[in-house]
């Protein structure tokens, strides 16, 4: 048995620009979904003076602030693993790939724990519009978040076992604009939602 | 000095657009519709721009690289 020649490799795999292309079309899908649910929030949000309304807890205004720091700096590792890549640090890219992911779990851990805070403060999907509007923004994000450290977390395992290097390091590449769209959206709507 | 012309024309023109009973009440669920189909209406016109931008940025840097 002969090993296939490295040309049929390349020739299987996509080709960066379409996979890219294809990656920014999808980002700009759901920027347009986000777009929508922050459209609603607004109309609730300015047509009703009193907010949050009585008997709402507030919410954890300083301790999600650190949460974004946790997601911005996840950011900077995740674009560190493409850098090392591309200078041909495979193993050192696996690395900050492994750390991005580690922290986008602890922003939903943190997140995860604010919520069940909130649920026992009495503020539920039910309680009243504001509840309702922040579980379905804030919740829709942290799925966003979920599958974006999935995505990261799937890269790693695949650079670990050496399908990326400097020549070919699309799948990081792919997963750092997927995680860049995350984490760009998040201090907008903690803007909005927990300072506005 | 014909773009002045034309933007100061549009938008006097458009003043009876105004009139919608909905986006330009006083109020609060009035307002809250307002700013958001303010907000809501340049959104696609951004996302296509941005993406029509990364795309050229992108393949100006392909072409460099071959």
């Amino acid at each position: 048995m002969t090993a296939a020649p490295a040309d049929s490799i390349a020739s299987d795999r996509p080709a960066p620009l379409v996979s890219k292309v294809g990656m920014a079309l999808f980002i700009g899908t759901e920027a347009m979904f986000f777009a929508g649910l922050i459209s609603a929030y607004l109309v609730f949000r300015v047509g009703n003076p009193n907010w949050p309304p009585a008997g709402q807890p507030r919410l954890p205004v300083e301790s999600t602030a650190f949460n974004t720091l946790i997601l911005l700096l996840s950011a900077a590792f995740c674009h560190r693993a493409v850098s090392t890549l591309r200078a041909g640090l495979a193993r050192s890219s696996a690395y900050w790939l492994g750390l991005t992911a580690v922290f986008g779990l602890f922003f939903l851990v943190l997140q995860g724990r604010e919520w069940i805070r909130l649920v026992q403060f009495g503020l539920t999907l039910t309680s009243s519009v504001y509840g309702g509007l922040f579980y379905t923004l804030i919740g829709v994000h942290g799925l966003h978040v979920l599958a974006g450290t999935a995505l990261v977390l799937y890269v790693l395992k695949r650079s670990v076992e050496g399908r990326y290097s400097a020549a070919y390091p699309l799948g990081v590449e792919l997963a750092r604009m997927y995680w860049n769209f995350v984490v760009a959206l998040w201090p907008g709507l903690y803007f909005l939602v927990y300072l506005l | 000095m014909r773009r002045m012309a034309l933007f100061t024309f549009v938008f006097a023109v458009v003043s009876p657009a105004f009139g919608c009973p909905l986006c330009f009440g006083s109020t609060p669920y009035e307002l809250g519709l307002y700013w958001s189909v303010l907000f809501l209406l340049p959104v696609p016109f951004v996302i296509v721009g941005v993406l029509i931008a990364w795309i050229r940025r992108q393949s100006d840097g392909n072409i460099k690289e071959g």
